[in-house]
């Protein structure tokens, strides 16, 4: 049910903090962080390192975004079917609208709250 | 002519003296009118001088016979000679030839006929051997000469008699061969036509003298006044002096009249003639007084059915020549009632209210106003002849000058037709219906080269070519339906060149025909101004376009703007959420975690004050106002350098400020500006051990510049820097509002000036930026 393996994408401490503690508390056991963009974008697609079942993304990254990087995963074969969760302050609808064409499966508020996350997570479940 | 007149010829010159104004039968008063026309006028005006001469030709009578009037009195004696006049009248009606012989007794002056025997003598010597074949006696001494000298003078001749008063067949004494007409005053009608009058009049007051003949008229109106007993009383008045009677008569109510008769003395032996007598009565008597005598009216009565001495003479007349007809008097019966006439006075019928309506059928009127025209009708009808042939003459002459100046306007106009035609600015051209030149204005033939002669038989489609003649040929054909238009084509012009046109057009008659008068305007010109307003059109439409499409670039920008701002809001208030939260419900237990989550609520509101306070200095700085001055930008940098580094104590940093640069602009904004460049290469300088910051001028760039030797960052940056709230490091790196630049950028775009960015990550960053009127002393 739950992913074995997740990759955090945040710049700001607290938000990362706010955020592992929920994600721990679910059960999420092997997460990595990345701090910006470009950090994510090298982990995911290096061939060495294991793909994580999940990644949790911020939109608003230092280096490259977090659309470019949502557009970078979506245009590598390796990365091209992680499922993405994306994780913003911003309510900006052409950011929603970027991340819904670039294959986003959910858009979460910050701060991450329990029950929208095992929802996300139910769903993806379901979706197989 | 006459100087008035009558209906019956001739009749005006015997009328009493009183009577010389006018004289009128009331119920034949001949109606005349103007005639309309000069030749109905001048039938009429010929009408009354030829004919009328000759009008009142009577029955033809051939008497052989001389008539001897003798007349009891004098020439002058008004009664007398009206009588004559009349006797007169009536042998000139009958043609008689011979002349009436005319002898007065002039018993007036001599009234006790003391020289009768002279009389006699005289008479016996003018006509024994030829005497009259009658005697015609007028009044009572004439017939009782006549009667007394018979046998002497008239043997066997007739004798005929007027004016004899209360005549007697006794009066003759046997003499036979005599007739006439008796004195009989018409009481009885003059009454009765005063009761026609006056119909509420019951009594009669009667004035006569107390002489034998005037009681003698007394017993004789008493006698003819008798029949209208029932409805009138007759009153005699008694011997009075003129004074008594004149005050009687003042004491007289309406429904009174007075009828004065014979009076010739009053009882005091005053002696009145029958005017003065009348003017008396009528002067002092409130109601109308009524007389049978002619002589009276005028002077004041109202009038009666008067004896007229005319008429009576006329009477006279006519029995003479009846008695000369039938050879003796003695087939020829006395005449008891002579004519009378009803007369009265137009004057005093005003002066007593009464209508002239009431008078009766056949009355004469007198005194009643009349029209210029009924006194001088024949002059009256002489003028108008002679005013209508003039009138007539005139109107010829004014038609004639009207046709003449007609024609000269005409000719004026027709001249002046063709001075315009020929001076107007645009071609005309006047065309049959054809479509054939008739005319050309000057300007016409000077502009398509027309010549004299060939010109005219040209076609005006000849003028344009190809399809803009077919166009034109049918445009010519349609204002012959509809009568006016407008079209546009191009006429070739003989320098080869085609030029735009614009023909207005109108079917109209000339000289009979139907032809088509053509206005030719070149609008070269216009077409000009059409081009240009169509480009002009057009730029403007190019420009709003630009202009919308950058408001359009606006607007998404201020709402990306928003997000920005609201994700910079929102941000913190996540974070403050999300520690809250853990507060809330995990860490009842660790009190370490409670106190780190409590810190960064603290850091989280922090935060969120520093975003709001940034978005308020860029609302502020949207309102400020903007004077620009000749600031010192050196001064101003090394005053904010030295402010900034102050406050980094630990820090090692060199500070470059190039020396006497100056520009124009607002203190406060630029100050801002540079408070915020340089701050912000103090910022990302603050790795370096050795931190360089310096602000100068460019002359390679030609702009003024900010470097430090900081972290720098990638150009595929270089440009979203400038936008707020954009982040190129963690923000734990470089703590900021993230507007800083976003306002630098505003400001220098507020003065006019540019800015942009060199940098190279970890190799520090160059802002360079222009401001007006930038100098550097060194």
């Amino acid at each position: 049910m739950i992913p074995n393996s997740l990759l955090l994408v945040e710049d700001n401490e607290d938000d990362e903090y706010l955020s592992m503690r929920l994600l721990r508390k679910v059960g999420f056991g092997a997460i990595t962080v990345a701090r910006d963009g470009s950090e994510a974008v090298d982990l995911l697609l290096d061939h060495d390192q294991p793909l994580p079942e999940l990644l949790l993304l911020d939109l608003r990254l230092p280096k490259l975004d977090g659309l470019e990087v949502l557009a970078r995963i979506r245009s590598n074969e390796r990365t091209r079917s992680l499922p993405v969760l994306v994780l913003t302050s911003s309510e900006d609808p052409s950011d929603r609208d970027t991340c819904h064409r670039l294959g986003a499966f959910s858009i979460l508020r910050k701060p991450l709250q329990m029950s929208e996350l095992e929802q996300a997570l139910a769903l993806l479940d379901a979706r197989g | 002519m006459h100087a008035c007149h009558l209906n019956t010829v001739g009749r005006d010159l015997l009328m009493p003296e009183c009577m010389n104004q006018s004289l009128r039968t009331v119920s034949t008063a001949p109606k005349r009118s103007c005639h309309k026309t000069g030749f109905g006028l001048l039938y009429l005006v010929l009408a009354v001088a030829f004919v009328f001469p000759a009008a009142g030709n009577g029955a033809e009578m051939t008497g052989k016979g001389r008539v001897l009037v003798l007349n009891s009195y004098h020439q002058g004696y008004t009664w007398g000679d009206n009588e004559t006049a009349g006797v007169l009248d009536a042998l000139k009606a009958a043609n008689v030839k011979a002349d009436p012989l005319i002898e007065y007794l002039d018993t007036k002056q001599l009234p006790k006929q003391e020289h009768f025997p002279q009389l006699l003598a005289l008479y016996r010597a003018k006509y024994a051997t030829s005497p009259p074949d009658v005697v015609l006696t007028m009044d009572d001494p004439a017939f009782d000469f006549a009667l007394k000298y018979r046998q002497q003078l008239f043997a066997g001749k007739p004798i005929v008699f007027i004016g004899v008063n209360a005549f007697q067949p006794a009066m003759l004494g046997g003499e036979k061969n005599v007739t006439g007409a008796m004195e009989q005053q018409d009481f009885r009608g003059t009454v009765e036509a005063a009761l026609s009058l006056q119909p509420e009049t019951r009594e009669v007051v009667v004035v006569h003298d107390y002489t034998p003949s005037g009681l003698a008229t007394q017993r004789e109106v008493m006698h003819h006044l008798a029949p209208l007993s029932g409805r009138i009383s007759v009153r005699f008045l008694p011997e009075m002096t003129i004074d008594q009677i004149l005050a009687a008569l003042g004491e007289l109510r309406s429904g009174s009249i007075v009828l004065a008769v014979s009076f010739g003395v009053d009882k005091a032996g005053r002696v009145f003639n029958h005017s003065e007598l009348a003017r008396l009565l009528s002067e002092k008597s409130p109601v109308p007084v009524y007389s049978t005598k002619v002589e009276r009216l005028g002077h004041g009565i109202v009038g009666g059915s008067l004896m007229d001495g005319h008429t009576h003479g006329v009477q006279g007349g006519e029995l003479a020549l009846e008695v000369l007809r039938q050879g003796s008097a003695a087939g020829v019966p006395v005449v008891e009632y002579p004519r009378s006439e009803l007369m009265f006075d137009y004057r005093q019928l005003v002066r007593f209210k009464i209508p002239v309506k009431r008078l009766p059928q056949g009355s004469k009127l007198v005194n009643r106003p009349q029209s210029f025209y009924g006194q001088h009708g024949q002059v009256i009808n002489v003028a108008l002849l002679i005013i209508g042939v003039l009138s007539a003459s005139l109107v010829m002459v004014v038609v004639a000058n009207r046709r003449r100046l007609k024609a000269e306007e005409e000719l004026l106009e027709s001249r002046s037709y063709q001075v315009l035609f020929e001076n107007a600015s645009d071609p005309i051209f006047i065309l049959d219906c054809h479509g054939h030149l008739l005319e050309s204005s000057s300007v016409a033939r000077d502009m398509f080269k027309l010549g004299g002669d060939d010109g005219q038989s040209r076609l005006l489609t000849e003028l344009a070519s190809g399809e803009d003649a077919d166009n034109l040929r049918s445009f010519l054909q349609q204002i012959r339906k509809e009568g006016r238009g407008l079209f546009k084509t191009a006429f070739n012009v003989p320098q080869g060149e085609s030029i735009p046109v614009e023909i207005s057009c109108r079917a109209i008659n000339y000289r009979g025909e139907e032809s088509i008068f053509c206005s030719v305007r070149d609008i070269r010109e216009r077409v000009l101004y059409e081009e240009k307003l169509r480009q002009l059109n057009n730029e403007l439409e190019r420009r709003i376009k630009e202009r919308t499409k950058e408001l359009t670039q606006v607007n998404r920008d201020l709402s990306s703007f928003c997000y920005a701002i609201s994700h910079e809001l929102l941000a913190p208030v996540a974070r403050l959420k999300g520690f809250s939260q853990l507060l809330q419900e995990d860490l009842g237990e660790n009190p370490d975690e409670a106190m780190y989550c409590a810190a960064r609520i603290v850091v989280a509101s922090e935060k969120l004050q520093q975003v709001i306070d940034s978005v308020l200095q860029l609302s502020r700085l949207a309102q400020s106002s903007f004077s620009p001055m000749p600031l010192n930008l050196s001064s101003m940098a090394r005053e904010i350098a030295a402010e900034q580094v102050a406050g980094m104590p630990d820090r090692h940093i060199e500070v470059t400020i190039a020396d006497g640069i100056t520009a124009d602009g607002d203190l406060q904004l630029v100050r801002l500006c540079l408070v915020n460049l340089i701050g912000n290469a103090l910022k990302y300088s603050a790795h370096r051990a050795a931190a360089r910051v310096e602000f100068g001028f460019d002359p390679g760039q030609g702009a003024l510049f900010v470097r430090d030797n900081g972290v720098g960052f990638d150009m595929i940056n270089a440009e979203r820097v400038f936008e707020p709230f954009i982040r190129l490091h963690r923000e734990e790196e470089f703590a900021g509002s993230g507007i800083g630049l976003a306002t630098v950028a505003r400001i220098i775009e507020l003065h006019g000036g540019r800015i942009w960015a060199e940098a190279a990550p970890d190799r520090g960053a160059t802002f360079y930026f222009t401001l007006s009127a930038v100098k550097e002393l060194s």
